[in-house]
């Protein structure tokens, strides 16, 4: 419960999709963010602005990159899903988000995992839960689904 | 004047750290398969002490996930289900968007490889 995985198979050489995930012009494409930076490397605290339509447009955010393995590793640490503009979110706790690229038949296979979960206040859980849930209703289908994954 | 903690917001506090545990997550499990358990139940078929069970159970009802009330001569155990929905909303919420996102990394690579 502390964590969620997601995958996806691209059918693309790994250095290709290490580029595309990386190269902070390209993942500002699919990330629907905008930034005045030039790069991604370890150590560096980037500033993103989502261009992502709905309650996150041009909202900013930051990206405290951990880890770049070339073809292997890219990570950061972040405030996940921050919805309130000029928030002091200095003495909240982050989560880490890890990018995974391996080999696979057809393709590459990225996984994302984002863990610390159990670390986050609960302001922060009501304030992203009072956005959206009006759209969410229950299934135990989905219940299952996460809690059964944490092991 | 003196001051209470909101009782939600103290449960929040510990929902995660509540449902990080195999043990505990097992019990939420077994307890959304809807009808109320006594503890007897809950460690019947398993290696866990009735002991152990009542501890995570404790834990459970202190993040507002689990909550027991007195029938005949024991507690039975149930699923505060706006509690487990408020915990399975949040997450759901980040990986529709990790979804999305993931999607767009794939056309976009694809589409110019």
């Amino acid at each position: 419960m502390n964590q969620i995985e997601r995958k996806t198979l691209i059918r693309a050489p790994r250095s290709r999709v290490w580029h595309a995930i990386t190269d902070i012009r390209q993942f500002c494409k699919w990330f629907s963010t905008e930034t005045t930076e030039a790069a991604f490397r370890p150590g560096a605290s980037v500033r993103l602005i989502s261009t992502h339509p709905g309650p996150y447009y041009k909202m900013e955010f930051f990206v405290d990159i951990v880890e770049m393995a070339a073809e292997h590793t890219f990570s950061w640490r972040w405030h996940p899903a921050n919805v309130i503009p000029g928030e002091d979110l200095s003495r909240e706790p982050m989560t880490l988000v890890v990018f995974r690229l391996e080999e696979a038949e057809g393709g590459t296979l990225v996984t994302v995992t984002e863990s610390g979960f159990d670390q986050l206040f609960p302001s922060r859980i009501a304030k992203v839960l009072g956005e959206n849930e009006s759209g969410w209703k229950y299934q135990m289908a989905a219940l299952e689904r996460y809690f059964g994954d944490a092991k | 004047m003196k001051r209470r903690a909101n009782p939600r917001t103290k449960a929040s506090a510990t929902l995660f750290a509540a449902l990080g545990d195999e043990t505990r997550l097992r019990i939420v499990l077994r307890l959304a398969q809807g009808r109320p358990a006594s503890i007897t139940e809950l460690s019947a078929g398993s290696e866990i002490t009735r002991q152990a069970v009542t501890k995570h159970l404790h834990v459970l009802e202190g993040a507002g996930l689990a909550r027991g009330a007195r029938l005949g001569r024991e507690r039975r155990w149930s699923l505060d289900r706006k509690q487990v929905e408020q915990a399975r909303a949040f997450l759901e919420g980040i990986s529709e968007r990790w979804d999305n996102a993931l999607a767009r990394l794939k056309t976009m690579v694809e589409e110019d490889p």
